[in-house]
């Protein structure tokens, strides 16, 4: 059983370790989540945050015209009622005129 | 064990529904179901994922299976009882770092081989327990085959589970919806010992879709409602 173990163990660790150094395509955070994004043109500009049942949890920018380039916001995992959402994805949708131009995906963490 | 093989066995041995001729009885078995369910949230969901950059894979098919009672009323009608699981999966999956896979793979003398190359990221499980009830109009009846045509109410127990590196979001629910098939069933001259074998094949589709409760939720819907094929082997009481 020691014999698996001593060589089980550091393997488990490998991977482990290979697994964390993975750079995945979404952000994890525990605090707070500033993002920057772009415009290609000028016009009204909405950012929601969705939940993982694609529900509006917070509106962080509500029919604000923006010019082209780039811009910037901040998520600080709040709700629409200042209450902490729980533990999970999130997703952060860039809305220009209508028009979804970009989808960020969060994974919220304590 | 051998009480049982033998009591199987005498009843067995009593006539059959087989054939032009008809006597009640009773067969059991389990079976198999691919189902093509719509998940219009989930696909939408998926989207979304891909849109945020990941290569979400949804399956498209929910694959289970189900233990079924079936019964012969009479000549012309027979119902079907059964509680059935089915599961559709979807996931964003990443290699392994090779270097780190192929030095785990020393360090495990191969064992880590076993397991692939990827992991699952983000892994979403959508999950269907369901009570099925359903009668049928014995449509015809030849030595050894009958095809029957029926309908009946399915209850849905429902749960989704979306897993990520550090954190779990489930949710379940349920809810009452339909089921309509054809089904054609054939007794083998097989048997399992002295105990009758038949096979059955069911195509049909199923309505239950089933909302799930949680606050977060918000009324998402996992609809698995879709045509579905069933094949089985039951053995007769």
């Amino acid at each position: 059983m020691r014999k698996y173990l001593t060589v089980l163990l550091p393997a488990l660790i490998v991977i482990t370790a290979g697994c964390v150094d993975s750079s995945y395509p979404f952000e994890q955070v525990t605090d707070k989540f500033d993002f920057a994004y772009e415009l290609p043109n000028d016009g009204t500009v909405n950012i929601i945050v969705l939940n993982c049942y694609m529900n509006n949890l917070r509106t962080l920018l509500s029919d604000t015209a923006q010019t082209s380039g780039s811009h910037s916001s901040t998520w600080n995992l709040l709700d629409e009622n200042g209450t902490r959402v729980p533990d999970g994805l999130y997703y952060i949708r860039i809305i220009l005129d209508d028009l979804v131009i970009e989808t960020k995906m969060i994974e919220v963490y304590k | 064990m051998t009480l049982l093989m033998l009591l199987l066995c005498a009843v067995g041995q009593l006539p059959g529904g087989s054939g032009g001729s008809f006597s009640p009885g009773f067969r059991i078995g389990p079976s198999f179901i691919a189902s093509f369910p719509s998940m219009q949230n989930e696909k939408d969901f998926a989207d979304m994922n891909t849109a945020a950059g990941l290569d979400f894979e949804l399956g498209s098919i929910a694959w289970g299976g189900s233990i079924e009672l079936l019964g012969d009323i009479s000549k012309k009608f027979r119902f079907r009882a059964g509680i059935g699981i089915s599961r559709l999966n979807g996931a964003y999956e990443e290699e392994y770092d090779p270097t780190t896979y192929i030095l785990a793979g020393i360090l495990t003398g191969g064992l880590v081989f076993l397991f692939g190359e990827t992991t699952d990221v983000i892994d979403l499980s959508d999950e269907a327990v369901t009570i099925e009830a359903q009668a049928y109009y014995v449509l015809t009846r030849t030595p050894g085959l009958s095809i029957s045509a029926g309908a009946g109410p399915v209850y849905t127990f429902a749960s989704r589970n979306l897993d990520s590196p550090n954190t779990s979001t489930a949710g379940k629910g349920s809810g009452l919806g339909f089921v309509a098939s054809l089904r054609l069933d054939q007794e083998s001259t097989f048997k399992m010992g002295c105990i009758p074998l038949m096979f059955g094949l069911e195509a049909g589709y199923k309505m239950n879709s089933v909302t799930i409760d949680d606050e977060e939720a918000d009324d998402y819907e996992l609809d698995f409602s879709g045509p579905f094929v069933k094949v089985g082997s039951y053995i007769g009481v």
